[in-house]
């Protein structure tokens, strides 16, 4: 890979990871469905029209059948007529030829409208199915959107109370009682440190002395001399 | 110069959502599937009667024609009814309203093996295709024993008559209502 292109790659990802920041994904999963309802909207409108032009074939084939029918009753009437001798047979005959002339177009019109429905159903058929599919996909995306609504609410206030936590501990305040604790473990630590170092430092000599003074004797002599001054005779 | 920046900007109409069509949005052209049947709304007529308004449609299928009617008062109702002959309503109904003082037809009416008991009478006024000028006419309304079948007949001029049958129905038997721009 040339250089450029690696540049071009590195250039591509950042600028879909800036966009990416930019998307709010509730915003365009809204945006999703209202695009998909005016396809939808289209899609039925299509069918609509092809359904009402499908109603409407059906309807000229039923006004062609009623035509088709009145026309074989009127040759059959003008053959009666002259059966019966109220109308000349040659003239009663071209009458009910074009009689029937008329309903063979008109029944010709019949197929042809018929056959014009059955297509207009058939593609109203494969329309529908289009239809109720973009239905259905509208459906679980509005219901995806609720829940992607509720879980966005809870990530915004689980991110807000996070923030908060990590505010405070970043505020010092506890790392500073907890640097207070140390060094109050510290200087305790340095007390007792110094106070052995101070009971480990008598010389030989004074711990001679201290063995042989009598440190009470002093106190008792100036007792005995108190008791007898005041004429009390000592218990000893 | 006509360019205004403060002028307020013409607001479009609210796009109709596809999910959300009922049967009170139907308007011309818009197809609609009942009883097996997919029907075309043909014509949009309303009714008056004294400030109570009932809109009408035109459903055309094929060669059956129905008019889907829907009344407000506490809460919507719906009738499809279908027009009949007012010969078809058993009985001298002309003659029996020529014959009496009050010029109404008979409380009580058969039509098509069903005995129909009237229920009230209003004077209204018709507008066709929604129009502003409304025709005057008198209606006799109907209904059976089970209140779901319904009769009407109405007086459109002194020796104009029509006459309808139908019966109650639910939004609910009405599916697929498709629209159109």
């Amino acid at each position: 890979m040339s250089i450029f292109q690696r540049l071009f790659s590195v250039g591509k990802a950042e600028v879909h990871s800036a966009i990416d920041k930019f998307e709010d994904p509730i915003k365009m999963t809204e945006q999703g469905i209202r695009d998909l309802k005016n396809d939808l909207n289209s899609a039925m409108t299509s069918l609509a029209e092809v359904k009402g032009q499908a109603i409407r074939l059906r309807k000229q084939a039923e006004d062609n059948k009623k035509a088709s029918a009145d026309w074989e009753r009127k040759a059959m009437v003008l053959l009666q007529k002259a059966q019966s001798g109220e109308l000349d047979a040659g003239e009663a005959d071209r009458l009910a030829t074009e009689a029937l002339s008329r309903k063979s177009e008109a029944d010709n019109r019949i197929s042809q409208f018929e056959q014009d429905a059955e297509m207009q159903e058939d593609m109203a058929a494969k329309l529908q199915s289009q239809v109720e599919k973009l239905k259905s996909t509208i459906a679980t995306h509005e219901n995806e959107l609720i829940s992607l609504r509720a879980r966005a609410k809870t990530a915004a206030a689980t991110k807000k109370i996070n923030k908060q936590l990590a505010k405070v501990d970043s505020s010092g305040t506890i790392a500073m009682l907890e640097r207070m604790k140390e060094r109050v473990e510290e200087d305790e630590s340095l007390s007792q440190a110094y106070g052995e170092i101070a009971g480990e430092s008598k010389s030989v000599d004074e711990e001679i002395d201290a063995a042989l003074s009598t440190s009470s004797s002093g106190t008792d002599q100036r007792l005995a001399e108190l008791k007898a001054k005041m004429g009390m005779t000592s218990k000893d | 110069m006509n360019w205004n920046p403060f002028k307020k900007k013409k607001e479009e109409p609210e796009a109709l959502d596809p999910l959300s069509v009922t049967l009170s949005d139907l308007k011309m052209g818009y197809v609609l599937d009942y009883d097996l049947k997919t029907w075309q709304v043909t014509a949009q007529h309303y009714y008056d009667y004294e400030g109570d308004r009932v809109d009408e449609w035109e459903l055309t299928c094929g060669d059956d024609v129905a008019y889907l009617e829907r009344a407000e008062d506490d809460s919507i109702s719906w009738a499809l009814t279908r027009k009949i002959h007012l010969s078809d309503v058993e009985g001298d109904i002309r003659g029996h309203m020529r014959d009496h003082d009050n010029d109404d037809p008979p409380d009580e009416v058969r039509c098509h093996g069903i005995v129909f008991y009237g229920v009230s009478s209003a004077v209204g006024s018709f507008y066709k295709d929604g129009g502003d000028e409304g025709q005057q006419f008198i209606i006799w309304n109907y209904l059976d024993e089970s209140e779901k079948h319904t009769l009407s007949i109405e007086q459109w001029d002194e020796d104009a008559f029509e006459a309808a049958v139908g019966e109650i129905v639910e939004e609910y038997q009405f599916t697929n209502i498709l629209p159109v721009d």
